[in-house]
């Protein structure tokens, strides 16, 4: 998708939507579970972002990527998904709802049984901080500079936790 | 950095699991919930701590200047403009006040931070009322400053102020005349605290907000209860008005209406998709 077919939308069509989601939606479920480890709370989370960037396709300013963009969402809502202690929903009417309560260690069988190879098993390992650094840097090949808008954070900090994470990585895959 | 990349780096092009796990039935799941009307949101983002009083502070800010014809608001001559077709992001220099009625998001932005001495805000979304009258929404969040009025520990927590601008035509230019604020707290969990006859709790379906600029009331806030996808307002003669729901890419949800200043006696309800009350003013 062209970086400047959504710069000047006031709306977004269907159609956009249908070809953000094909083009980003499995890069941005692997960024909401990078961080959450979670598989319900992804799928959530993904459906949340694009709900959002249905809704608010003006928030995209155009000096960032596309993909820039979606991830810094994805982020944001990511953290505020993890930030609950846990997520209960209590209504009115008897609408079922959703439960994370999936233990940690039911996500760590299914990273073990299910990583598609030895080095993301290793990633999962990592802390939270670390492991998204290493993600938008590695999978998603982006620059140090677009990962610090990402994150909100300085450049200086997110080499920092680059080498960090790499140093890390090194030491989990010679345990193994 | 300088280093070249270790060879793992490769084996972290894939995804990162052998399943595809955004499958096409999710694809379109996402897609239907993002094209229906409202918002649906699956689950709630939120942590229910207790069952919340919600609070509807009204306050009444009357400060005499040129205003908008009564008769003009009283026909709900509240034009929403929808957003500029270009998003400049062209910085002004402070002597460079824009002379044009129809300024862009980042215009507006810049405008309501020029009196801003914390961090920035960011504008959630502006209205028109009439031609010479612009409301913008807003919101700012920052690290408590401070010596805590009350002993307690606030480490961690940030203040999240929302406000909304008046902003009239005046001499060739748009000229803030008036604003309103109210502020609440996120601890360090996310959970949104609010102050309920002096006492804090934790607000988990809506943050309502209530003030008057001119002959105008507001009602603006935060929704924290997914199931709910719409707020009506309903003043003291059964006229009902949607409020604006505003999705953020800071992962919240706010909202905002505007109405003529009929004198009180509003009613704020927060409905689900199905139009059922899940709040409501006691």
């Amino acid at each position: 998708m062209r970086h400047d077919s959504l710069q000047h939308l006031t709306e977004m069509d269907p159609l956009t939507l249908e070809n953000l989601i094909a083009q980003y939606g499995q890069e941005v479920w692997n960024f909401a579970y990078a961080i959450t480890k979670n598989r319900s709370m992804s799928d959530d989370i993904t459906q949340d972002v694009f709900i959002q960037v249905y809704r608010h396709v003006t928030s995209f300013r155009g000096e960032a990527s596309i993909k820039t963009w979606l991830m810094r969402i994805t982020r944001n809502i990511s953290y505020n998904y993890r930030n609950s202690a846990f997520v209960r929903k209590v209504l009115l009417i008897g609408v079922v709802s959703n439960d994370y309560s999936h233990s940690a260690a039911a996500e760590q069988s299914y990273i073990e049984k299910e990583a598609a190879n030895h080095v993301w098993k290793q990633v999962f390992k990592l802390p939270t901080k670390l492991r998204e650094v290493i993600v938008l840097h590695a999978k998603y090949q982006l620059s140090l500079q677009e990962i610090a808008a990402i994150l909100n954070i300085p450049e200086g900090t997110v080499k920092s936790r680059l080498f960090s994470a790499r140093k890390k990585m090194s030491a989990l895959m010679k345990e193994d | 950095m300088s280093q070249p990349n270790p060879e793992w780096y490769d084996a972290l092009q894939t995804n990162p699991f052998k399943e595809t796990t955004f499958t096409d039935q999710l694809a379109y799941k996402v897609k239907r919930n993002a094209l229906a009307p409202g918002r649906n949101r699956s689950v709630p983002h939120r942590l229910a701590f207790i069952s919340a009083a919600i609070i509807c502070v009204l306050g009444i800010m009357l400060i005499v200047s040129e205003r908008e014809s009564v008769t003009a608001i009283l026909k709900g001559d509240f034009t929403s403009i929808s957003k500029p077709n270009t998003l400049s992001s062209r910085i002004m220099k402070t002597d460079q006040v824009p002379t044009e009625r129809a300024l862009t998001d980042s215009d507006w932005e810049q405008l309501i931070n020029e009196r801003e001495t914390l961090s920035h805000r960011d504008m959630l979304y502006k209205q028109s009322v009439g031609d010479n009258v612009t409301l913008v929404f807003s919101r700012r969040i920052n690290d408590i400053q401070g010596t805590p009025v009350v002993n307690r520990n606030t480490d961690g927590h940030q203040a999240i102020t929302l406000a909304v601008d008046y902003f009239e035509w005046n001499h060739q230019r748009w000229e803030w005349s008036q604003g309103v604020t109210y502020s609440l707290q996120r601890d360090r969990t996310g959970a949104l605290i609010v102050l309920d006859h002096n006492k804090e709790i934790a607000e988990e379906r809506l943050v309502k907000a209530g003030s008057g600029v001119a002959d105008i009331s507001l009602f603006y806030g935060m929704v924290v209860d997914p199931s709910i996808t719409q707020i009506r307002i309903t003043d003291n003669q059964q006229v009902q008005q949607q409020a604006v729901i505003i999705p953020y890419e800071d992962g919240y949800t706010y909202w905002f209406a505007a109405k003529p200043n009929l004198g009180d006696g509003y009613q704020v309800e927060g409905l689900d998709a199905a139009g059922n009350a899940v709040t409501t003013d006691d």
